[in-house]
């Protein structure tokens, strides 16, 4: 715990490595005993049994937008919250009263989209 | 010299939480079946070795020796990294679960919050996977799972800022010491509510199983995906679930520390316990419609969570100081 932060980050760095290796070296080994008869159906689209309909890269829900902005901001706001929950019983009243204002703030930015409709999914 | 010492450390870990995962999703498939099977009344796989304990196994050989089929029109990189990216996380999450105090692969200093960040970063693969394989129903699987998943992932970090704050820190080994006199599951219920709710939204189970919601998209994003690329996303899937469980017991249920026996027996043993509760939960209830699942995070999860946090600080000054 004592030891700087940096070999935490040279051990992941090794970790990961192994981690991606594995499956990649599983496929390439597979890749000689794995039957491979590529076909003009085969290579279809799944649409329960018929040609396909229409293509996929389309224009999609709007809602989706919307709802990936106020996660940003709530994801950012649960990081900051991170920062200052371990050392908060120390700091006392004074910095409960500042990140209560943080959340109450952010907590209000939820009410206004509530009104404004944006948590409906049409 | 020590830096190449730490990296060998690391890469021979990483195989072994790899294989460990591997492990994990060979006997919980088996447990999955055969407790859903008792569930519904029926007897699950009994063929294959002696109470088709060998099941798995040999759905793991099929897996490897079968064709992977790959969509003529899917994008060949973004297919290819899909599962990856899905997989990838939901390992690397391992590195901070401490099973006993000093059995942890690498106490990080801010281990909590790598716990939340790094499987994250699964939501990535999902909508790559989905949107590269074109097909209408990954792609819409896709969309449904990223937006399920990022709802979710709100309330369950707030729920786990309370446990951060009462414990005073970010390390996941410092939290079994800081449960030693008593659980936080007896001092914080309803964080242990939220948790275990947005936790079975994080690892796409019933009932917010949309993205896989095979009556409506077949299979979600993976309904292109066959053989070992296909098994990725199951790894990932059971992965998930174990660490997900694993976390529960480290942050509600006291994690490793119990009476008489070793903390790795009382660790697994937890662990275990809420892993069965989630198949319980998966074959009992019936699936929320997508926007009733939309709605429940928003307007229920959030606010509650939000509430709990400010209820749960201001309780802890009252009472610490």
């Amino acid at each position: 715990m004592n030891e700087p932060y940096q070999s935490d980050v040279v051990f992941l760095v090794g970790f990961a490595f192994a981690v991606v290796l594995l499956p990649l070296v599983a496929l390439l080994v597979f890749r000689w005993v794995r039957p491979t008869h590529p076909g003009a159906l085969k290579a279809q689209s799944y649409e329960s049994g018929m040609p396909q309909a229409s293509a996929p890269r389309r224009p999609f829900h709007m809602a989706y937008y919307t709802f990936a902005l106020i996660f940003i901001v709530f994801d950012v706001e649960a990081l900051l919250l991170f920062a200052i929950a371990p050392v908060l019983r120390d700091l006392g009243w004074s910095a409960l009263a500042e990140v209560g204002g943080f959340v109450l703030l952010v907590a209000g930015g939820l009410f206004y989209a509530w009104r404004k409709g944006v948590l409906v999914w049409r | 010299m020590s830096t190449v010492l730490t990296l060998g450390e690391g890469f021979g870990l990483g195989v072994v939480a790899f294989t460990l995962v591997g492990a994990i999703t060979t006997v919980f498939v088996l447990l999955e079946r055969r407790v859903s099977a008792r569930i519904q009344m029926r007897v699950g796989p009994t063929r294959t070795g002696p109470h088709g304990l060998l099941q798995t196994i040999a759905d793991i050989v099929k897996l490897l020796v079968k064709e992977d089929v790959r969509p003529e029109y899917a994008d060949p990189v973004a297919f290819r990294l899909g599962p990856m990216l899905t997989a990838v996380p939901a390992v690397l999450s391992f590195v901070v679960i401490p099973f006993g105090a000093p059995l942890v692969m690498r106490a990080l200093n801010v281990g909590i919050v790598y716990f939340l960040a790094v499987p994250g970063m699964t939501v990535v693969g999902l909508l790559l996977a989905g949107w590269a394989s074109y097909d209408n129903y990954s792609f819409l699987g896709g969309l449904r799972s990223s937006a399920q998943f990022i709802s979710y992932e709100i309330p369950r970090t707030l729920a786990v800022v309370t446990v951060v704050m009462l414990a005073g820190s970010l390390n996941t080994v410092d939290l079994l010491d800081a449960q030693k006199p008593v659980p936080y599951i007896v001092l914080l219920p309803v964080s242990f509510v939220i948790y275990m709710a947005t936790t079975l939204a994080e690892v796409n189970r019933i009932p917010f199983d949309i993205p896989e919601a095979e009556s409506e998209l077949v299979a979600g994003y993976h309904t292109e995906y066959s053989g070992f690329r296909w098994s990725l996303f199951f790894l990932a899937e059971y992965g998930a679930l174990y660490a997900a469980a694993a976390f529960a017991t480290l942050l509600f249920l006291g994690g490793g520390n119990g009476p008489v026996l070793p903390a790795v027996v009382w660790f697994v043993g937890k662990s275990l316990v809420v892993v069965f509760v989630f198949m319980w939960v998966r074959w009992t209830l019936p699936r929320f419609r997508a926007d009733q699942l939309m709605r429940l995070a928003w307007k229920v999860f959030l606010p509650a969570s939000l509430v709990n946090l400010v209820l749960a600080a201001f309780v802890m000054m009252a009472v610490g100081s």
